[in-house]
């Protein structure tokens, strides 16, 4: 998966997993183009950590799978080049790591102001968690973007990369998206293995 | 551990980036006993490979993508089969902010392949193509219709049988629109009464005014030229047409990407020759719209579902089977469901007593038609009892030798207030003589007339005076032509001057006024002369109204039988006759 070249078409990557407590992290890559109509889309079977993963990435666990085992995974199946990847999970920064393109995570800023978002929580409330404070920052409209020290950061760019999209899309929505697709994906898959169960028994 | 860099190295995640190294090596000292010296010089070590684990994926590259990828793309594209949902033409929205809530297309039952499903699911809100500057809309629909705009989308097979009055037409013009600009529909066959059919232009030319409509109408020889040669846009036909050029339209060079029938009441008997006509058209998409998909039994879903999905239901099937296999094709909301700002509707039963001429005529053709019909014996059929039951109700209208109408003192005395008010008012009837018996009575309210002997040319300007003239309070509509596909939100009073036999009709006829757009609330007045056959036509009314609500109503008790609908033992039982072998009421109604 490569940073878009100058002339390729338009598209922005949305990143994302869905977590499941019996099953574990699904995760979603949805390509957008411009006007925020899907290109692309791949999602992943379920990912559960295991006993010497917990044990060894311990509370860096989370970032881990999420970025470099999830994320990695399906920024690097896409066959769309993208302009940059958007996450609405702050966990899915350490994707940065391992992939040198945009990178940001975004919420929305009305949504943090009232203090429902864990944007507001972890990046702008200072008391609560003064370690993130320094990440880089970004106000777009009525969005706010962050990264971290791991990923390719430039405000001129990413602004000027994502004011098109952000006129026309709302950059929270197509998250929704994803997890209606991957719920969709797993209820198909589970649906199918069903059968094959059923048809194997039958024989 | 492995060898770590110091903490002033270490990224802001708080490891440094190489952890994922799947190999440790841990070094263990032997265990130390109290009196030895421990030698760490060599000491054991074992191996923990920490596998990473496998992430499997699944995903596809949507046609939009393919296109811009190239021809080699194209080919191995896993979605290839699928439509091209996204070529629509280019839309930005203007405010992206205002756009709060979200209807997103769901993909139908019958959609099987997950890429299909997923490029339905994946689309933008419905709320976003709206927002669009090059996709113009005339005002912003209510979040309902959006919800049916997102129902119709991606089905094949669908009926949206939203209650009177909550704007169908809009919704199927809409979803047809999305469909033609994503190149999915490039040829539509619109089927709806005749009298409908300059509503629909109307309709077209309001939400979807660059799509080209064609009505099928003229000289055979021009019908069947525009049958045969159209070959994009929508082509518009009436019932009674497309019954005549079912040759024609039934051998189209190529099926219709979508077939719509409105009123889709009118294929309930599926053995007429109506339903025969409809269903013998090619087509990829079958969309039936109704208010009504239940006239008199669930019998009239099976007839309407030979059209929109053959093989679907059956004949005979229960109620609860039918509520099971419908479930995904239908959409159904009424007024009170859906969240808009309409003004109530109030409904006043006026319980008369006849004129003391009424009373006399109808005691005598009572006892006459009773005893006519004992005599009959096993000659009797249901249509001599209809006989009666309608001369009865005529009685009830109008006495025949005096013209004295207990009614019509009513209506008189209600229209005085609607008229000082400067108010509009709907009277409706079975027959067309009480509508002609009733202008010539009321033309100081100067009355206009709208029925079945009205030419179709002539009713469109009646609907329009009635609209605009200030001085024109009253409109004399019959059930059978007035009641379906009329837009008549700026009438405040209706009157059911005499009942219908069935209550989909009288609905009908009621919500041309209280619709979208009604200015304020609308009162229903029911005339029902007391101690007459219409109070009895009353009570099976309100059994049907049961009937409806246990197919449609998600709450009514599923396993109620389909044996509501007015039997052969009803209608008999109305005058307590014998009961010969005969037919049933629906054959003759």
């Amino acid at each position: 998966m490569d940073v878009a070249a100058p002339n390729s078409l338009p598209a922005f990557g949305f990143l994302t997993v869905v977590e499941d407590s019996q099953h574990g992290f699904f995760g979603g890559y949805l390509v957008l183009s411009e006007l925020g109509r899907p290109l692309e889309f791949h999602c992943s079977t379920p990912v559960l950590p295991t006993k010497a993963q917990k044990i060894l990435y311990g509370s860096t666990l989370r970032s881990y799978v999420l970025g470099e085992l999830i994320g990695q995974t399906l920024v690097n199946k896409a066959r769309l080049p993208v302009q940059a990847v958007l996450t609405d999970l702050e966990d899915m920064l350490s994707l940065g790591l391992v992939w040198q393109g945009n990178l940001a995570w975004v919420a929305q800023v009305e949504a943090a102001r009232i203090g429902c978002a864990p944007f507001e929580e972890v990046l702008f409330d200072a008391k609560a968690k003064p370690t993130k404070a320094d990440s880089p920052e970004l106000e777009l409209g009525k969005y706010r973007l962050a990264g971290s020290s791991t990923c390719s950061w430039s405000e001129e760019k990413l602004s000027k990369l994502l004011a098109p999209l952000a006129s026309c899309v709302d950059l929270v929505e197509p998250f929704e998206r994803i997890h209606e697709a991957i719920q969709e994906a797993q209820r198909v898959t589970e649906h199918s293995a069903g059968e094959a169960d059923g048809n194997s028994a039958a024989a | 551990m492995g060898t770590q860099p110091p903490p002033e190295n270490r990224g802001p995640l708080g490891r440094y980036p190489l952890v994922h190294s799947q190999q440790v090596e841990l070094r263990l000292a032997k265990p130390a006993t109290s009196t030895h010296i421990c030698v760490l010089d060599s000491p054991a070590a074992v191996t923990v490979a920490i596998a990473a684990s496998e992430v499997k994926t699944i995903g596809c590259l949507f046609p939009e993508a393919c296109a811009a990828l190239g021809p080699e793309n194209r080919r191995s594209s896993k979605s290839e089969s699928a439509s091209h949902p996204l070529e629509l033409s280019p839309l930005v929205p203007r405010d992206n902010t205002q756009l709060s809530s979200r209807t997103r297309v769901r993909p139908p039952r019958d959609v099987v392949k997950l890429e299909d499903r997923l490029l339905y699911l994946l689309q933008p809100p419905l709320e976003h193509l709206f927002a669009g500057e090059s996709l113009a809309f005339p005002f912003r629909p209510f979040p309902y219709q959006f919800d049916g705009i997102a129902f119709l989308y991606p089905r094949q097979e669908a009926v949206l049988a939203d209650e009177m009055g909550l704007g169908k037409t809009m919704q199927a013009v809409v979803a047809m629109r999305l469909l033609a600009h994503q190149r999915q529909v490039r040829r539509t066959l619109l089927v709806c009464p005749k009298p409908l059919v300059t509503n629909w232009q109307r309709e077209i030319a309001q939400w979807a005014p660059e799509l080209t409509v064609t009505v099928i109408e003229g000289k055979q020889s021009r019908r069947r030229w525009l049958w045969e040669n159209v070959q994009s846009g929508v082509l518009l036909s009436n019932y009674e047409s497309l019954v005549r050029d079912q040759p024609y339209a039934a051998n189209v060079p190529q099926p219709f990407d979508l077939m719509i029938i409105d009123e889709s009441q009118r294929i309930k008997n599926r053995l007429s020759t109506t339903n025969e006509a409809i269903c013998s058209i090619p087509r990829r998409r079958s969309w039936a719209l109704t208010g009504t998909p239940i006239e008199n039994s669930a019998e009239d879903l099976v007839g309407i579902f030979q059209f929109v999905s053959p093989g679907c239901l059956r004949p005979q099937m229960k109620i609860a089977d039918i509520r099971k296999s419908v479930s995904d094709y239908v959409i159904r909301r009424n007024k009170d469901q859906v969240d808009i700002d309409l003004p109530p509707k109030m409904f006043r039963d006026a319980n008369l007593s006849l004129s003391p001429e009424q009373q006399q005529a109808y005691q005598l053709a009572e006892e006459e038609g009773v005893v006519r019909l004992n005599e009959m014996q096993r000659e009797l059929t249901i249509q001599h009892v209809f006989e009666l039951v309608l001369r009865l109700k005529q009685i009830c209208n109008f006495d025949p030798a005096t013209g004295t109408s207990a009614k019509l003192d009513r209506l008189e005395a209600d229209l005085e207030e609607c008229a000082a008010s400067g108010r509009k008012a709907i009277v409706f009837s079975q027959w067309v003589n009480t509508i002609e018996q009733l202008s010539n009575r009321l033309q100081r309210f100067n009355p206009l007339e709208y029925h079945g002997k009205i030419r179709s040319k002539q009713r469109d300007p009646i609907i329009e005076k009635f609209r605009d003239d200030p001085d024109s309070h009253l409109l004399l509509m019959s059930y059978g032509a007035g009641s379906v596909g009329l837009n008549l939100q700026f009438a405040q009073y209706v009157f059911l001057f005499d009942r219908w036999w069935n209550p989909a009709v009288e609905d009908q006829a009621i919500n041309r006024a209280h619709r979208i757009g009604a200015a304020g609330p609308v009162t229903v007045t029911r005339f029902i002369t007391t101690a007459t056959i219409e109070e009895r036509i009353d009570r099976v009314l309100e059994e049907k109204r049961a009937l409806f609500r246990s197919v449609f109503d998600p709450d009514a008790d599923a396993e109620s039988n389909n044996t509501l609908r007015l039997s052969r033992d009803e209608i008999f039982g109305l005058f307590q006759l014998n009961l010969p072998d005969g037919d049933r009421l629906e054959d003759a109604a």
